[in-house]
């Protein structure tokens, strides 16, 4: 293993916890645009489109005018969101581990550290977002009970996310590593069906 | 000292990350129920009021092609939203979740929540930047985070910055004090190095 992910892994882990996969993102494009900026500014277009379509004043220059400023704004919007993915997505402050029982990210930055650990246990998912070139978003969180709210919960303050769960940001081989997440899932479910959360950093 | 603000599993935590002769100094939890400024509750209100008004508005806008309109509506809508759904995450913030420890040689956060945990660790020295920030309702949040300037946080390569932060405290006073005491006491690292021999490295390593 790396030099860094050994010095990480061996800080991180429990004793006795074994790593079943560790990486870093790969920082191929820094921004990326959320995929719901394609969905709405496609959305807003076709929707300037037909309106332009039923006026009567129908020009080319109004259809641009109309729709500048949405573009704008809702580009501003992404570019944020963007920005934040790319914090995320640096290999590196950003170090992703899979063991037997934990998700966990390690972001350093200096010297100020966060790690984000989710069990891999009953009622824990793994989803992939993205499959580009074998890299990819994997969250990975917990599904909320019927009397949670706050796991069902995603928040932006301070510069941090608290929520049940951690995301991946672009991953190589985001499928294997979903599948290895989804086989930690089921090897827990069936060893210990009532498992809950471990102790642990 | 009296270190019964906080669970059990975050002392635990932190006791395995104790260095020799690093002790805690202080633990606590922030105030549970997060206020909002009055600012918000003036303004959310009326900011729910005028969405509906403001899409017909923009509806109408872009049928016309006003462009003065569909430059001004968005905006206002993006207001509203910002403000009706800022308020919810400042409500929603996890503080009944989280707890901190601090240590003559670092400040810890920890949140759990249904098996999500988070644990922030910084290192408190003289290139530590203290910003304060009042809350509302007699209640101060105090931010940690690496100074690049004298009151600049240093920025993750344009990226914001990192940080640790002691949210919603009722007695902010006395943490602050001594996280003072600790910056101005503990050395600074003479040179940047790379993460395998900083101090918090260091620190990991003789755990």
């Amino acid at each position: 293993m790396d030099p860094e992910l050994s010095r990480i892994a061996a800080d991180v882990l429990r004793p006795g916890e074994q790593v079943l996969w560790a990486g870093k993102p790969i920082d191929s494009n820094p921004l990326q645009f959320p995929w719901y900026f394609k969905v709405m500014l496609f959305g807003l277009l076709l929707f300037s489109a037909v309106i332009v379509a039923f006026s009567t004043n129908r020009t080319s220059a109004a259809f641009v005018f109309n729709l500048l400023p949405i573009v704008l704004i809702v580009g501003l919007l992404s570019l944020g969101l963007a920005r934040f993915h790319s914090k995320y997505a640096s290999p590196t402050y950003n170090t992703f581990l899979l063991t037997q029982h934990r998700a966990i990210h390690v972001f350093e930055h200096a010297q100020v550290c966060n790690v984000t650990s989710v069990p891999l246990v009953h009622g824990t998912l793994a989803r992939l977002f993205r499959a580009r070139s074998g890299t990819g978003d994997l969250l990975i969180r917990r599904k909320a009970r019927w009397n949670e709210v706050d796991a069902s919960t995603i928040l932006f303050f301070l510069r941090r996310t608290a929520w049940a769960g951690v995301k991946f940001n672009s991953v190589p081989h985001a499928g294997y590593v979903r599948d290895v997440a989804k086989w930690a899932i089921s090897q827990n479910e069936q060893s210990n069906p009532g498992h809950q959360s471990p102790r642990g950093r | 000292m009296e270190h019964a603000a906080v669970s059990d599993i975050t002392l635990a935590l932190v006791h395995e990350r104790l260095i020799p002769g690093e002790q805690i100094m202080w633990a606590g939890k922030p105030e549970p129920i997060v206020p909002l400024p009055w600012l918000s509750r003036v303004v959310v209100p009326l900011a729910k009021v005028v969405v509906v008004p403001f899409i017909v508005a923009l509806i109408f806008a872009i049928a016309t092609g006003n462009f003065l309109l569909s430059l001004a509506i968005p905006l206002g809508l993006l207001v509203c939203a910002w403000t009706i759904l800022g308020t919810r995450m400042i409500r929603a913030m996890p503080v009944a979740h989280e707890e901190y420890v601090l240590t003559n040689w670092r400040a810890f956060s920890h949140y759990q929540s249904n098996g999500t945990r988070i644990v922030g660790e910084m290192l408190l020295d003289g290139n530590t930047l203290i910003q304060k920030r009042r809350c509302g309702h007699g209640t101060t949040t105090l931010v940690f985070s690496r100074s690049q300037k004298e009151s600049e946080p240093q920025k993750v390569k344009g990226l914001g910055s990192a940080c640790v932060a002691l949210l919603n405290l009722r007695d902010a006073e006395h943490p602050m004090r001594l996280v003072e005491w600790a910056v101005a006491t503990n050395p600074v690292p003479q040179t940047p190095t790379p993460p395998m021999t900083t101090n918090l490295g260091q620190a990991w390593i003789q755990n």
